[in-house]
């Protein structure tokens, strides 16, 4: 081996880096032809690339996780508190703004408008979340009561998820199997959640709940073919 | 990266003259793969579930902001790392970890092997369930910055110029973090199969 050629051998060796960026396709072609020069000679370095491949091939297997049902109300209803409330720093901007118009020696005067004026936007903020507290309810109520879309929960709501590998729809107030036909979905056989069979399934996917959790059922094919609807 | 799509910035530019349909379409378009970004850096549902609702917060306050230098994309991967991470740092430091989480102990011989797969039965499913845990918790040990690097490559399937836009860095930085990341993963699992 010439001493060009041991250097890059060392240097592709002991320098971890080089061996992931191989495996990612990161590497310009002379490093890439010094990686695979050195792994045909190094064993060691053989194993130490499949145990980087085994931890990127298992990590590009986890499963895609449906956010829970719920957070699109969630956001909706903070986004719904930002919408109608200036946010602090820009009204204390307001306020010092107004303050720097005011001539030197009324200063001292902007200084106590400017704290009265704090004091003034905590007391209206406390206003603000009762208010939205209540508008909160509403927007739930209204939901459950089958108001149209332009609600911003109705907005925010996702119509798709993936739960255990497998793709549902949101129709309705039922998340059902995305493959499944219509008419065969509605002819589903009805479990409650408390149903050993219907427990079977959750058991054994236990993510289902969280789409049972904000909905009045899951249409789903069991492990033998039969089309089911789990209910809340 | 691709340059940044047109659309981006009209979404931009409606919400920022008030329609809420804009802001409406990227929740929509983005809530998964917050979710999942959100899940992968905290380790927990809920957790994650709450961290999504702030992030999604930070885009509605900061949206008018967005210029289009980047991706929509890019811009909130942006700010769903340094939202998570500001986070969880400071819950670190209130709650600070006993000792590392143990990995539950299963009987196969290589429990990785059993991560989700659509076509396995529930039965298999709930196996994979255990897997999934076996790697969380060793991403969770993971220092944030590996765990950034990591998750963004190997679990959200971006590049080390992306990643690189992501978190701010530089890309040497990004092929330096996934490998050590990666290094310390497959130490971990060599331990918890042994």
């Amino acid at each position: 081996m010439s001493g060009a050629s041991y250097a890059i051998h060392r240097r592709v060796h002991e320098d971890w880096d080089l061996l992931s960026a191989f495996l990612d396709g990161e590497l310009a072609a002379d490093e890439r032809r010094a990686v695979e020069e050195h792994l045909g000679a190094c064993a060691g370095c053989r194993a130490e690339l499949d145990g980087l491949r085994r931890v990127a091939s298992h990590l590009r297997r986890l499963e895609r996780a449906a956010p829970p049902p719920v957070l699109a109300d969630r956001v909706a209803r903070r986004v719904a508190v930002d919408a109608r409330r200036p946010g602090l720093l820009t009204r204390l901007e307001a306020v010092l703004r107004r303050m720097r118009l005011e001539s030197p020696t009324l200063v001292t005067f902007g200084v106590v408008v400017a704290l009265a004026a704090i004091a003034a936007l905590f007391v209206s903020g406390v206003e603000d979340s009762d208010r939205v507290r209540r508008e909160g309810a509403e927007l739930v109520q209204g939901s459950a009561a089958g108001s149209g879309p332009s609600t911003p929960r109705e907005r925010l709501r996702v119509t798709t998820a993936v739960v255990h590998g497998r793709t549902f729809t949101r129709v309705g107030s039922i998340w059902r199997e995305a493959h499944l036909d219509p008419d065969a979905a509605a002819a589903a056989r009805r479990l409650p959640m408390d149903d050993p069979e219907a427990r079977a399934l959750l058991d054994a996917a236990p993510r289902l709940r969280d789409l049972l959790a904000g909905s009045e059922g899951v249409v789903l094919e069991d492990g033998a073919g039969r089309i089911v609807r789990i209910e809340p | 990266m691709a340059a940044p799509a047109v659309s981006d910035r009209a979404l931009a530019e409606r919400h920022r003259i008030g329609d809420p349909e804009a802001f409406a379409e990227i929740y929509r378009a983005y809530e998964e793969m917050v979710f999942n970004l959100a899940l992968r850096l905290a380790g927990d549902r809920e957790r994650a579930a709450d961290l999504s609702q702030e992030i999604f917060l930070r885009i509605y306050r900061h949206l008018d902001g967005f210029r289009g230098r980047s991706s929509l994309k890019t811009w909130i991967y942006r700010v769903a790392v340094n939202h998570c991470r500001s986070r969880l740092r400071r819950r670190a430091l209130v709650f600070e970890r006993l000792a590392p989480r143990r990995s539950p102990g299963l009987e196969d011989e290589d429990p990785l092997e059993n991560l989700a797969d659509p076509r396995r039965s529930p039965e298999e499913r709930a196996l994979a369930g255990d897997a999934e845990r076996v790697l969380q918790a060793a991403l969770d040990e993971l220092p944030a910055a590996f765990r950034e690097a990591v998750v963004l490559r190997d679990v959200e399937d971006l590049s080390y110029e992306e990643i690189a836009e992501v978190l701010g860095v530089r890309i040497g930085t990004v092929r330096s973090r996934i490998a050590r990341g990666r290094r310390r993963l497959a130490e971990r699992l060599r331990e918890s199969e042994s």
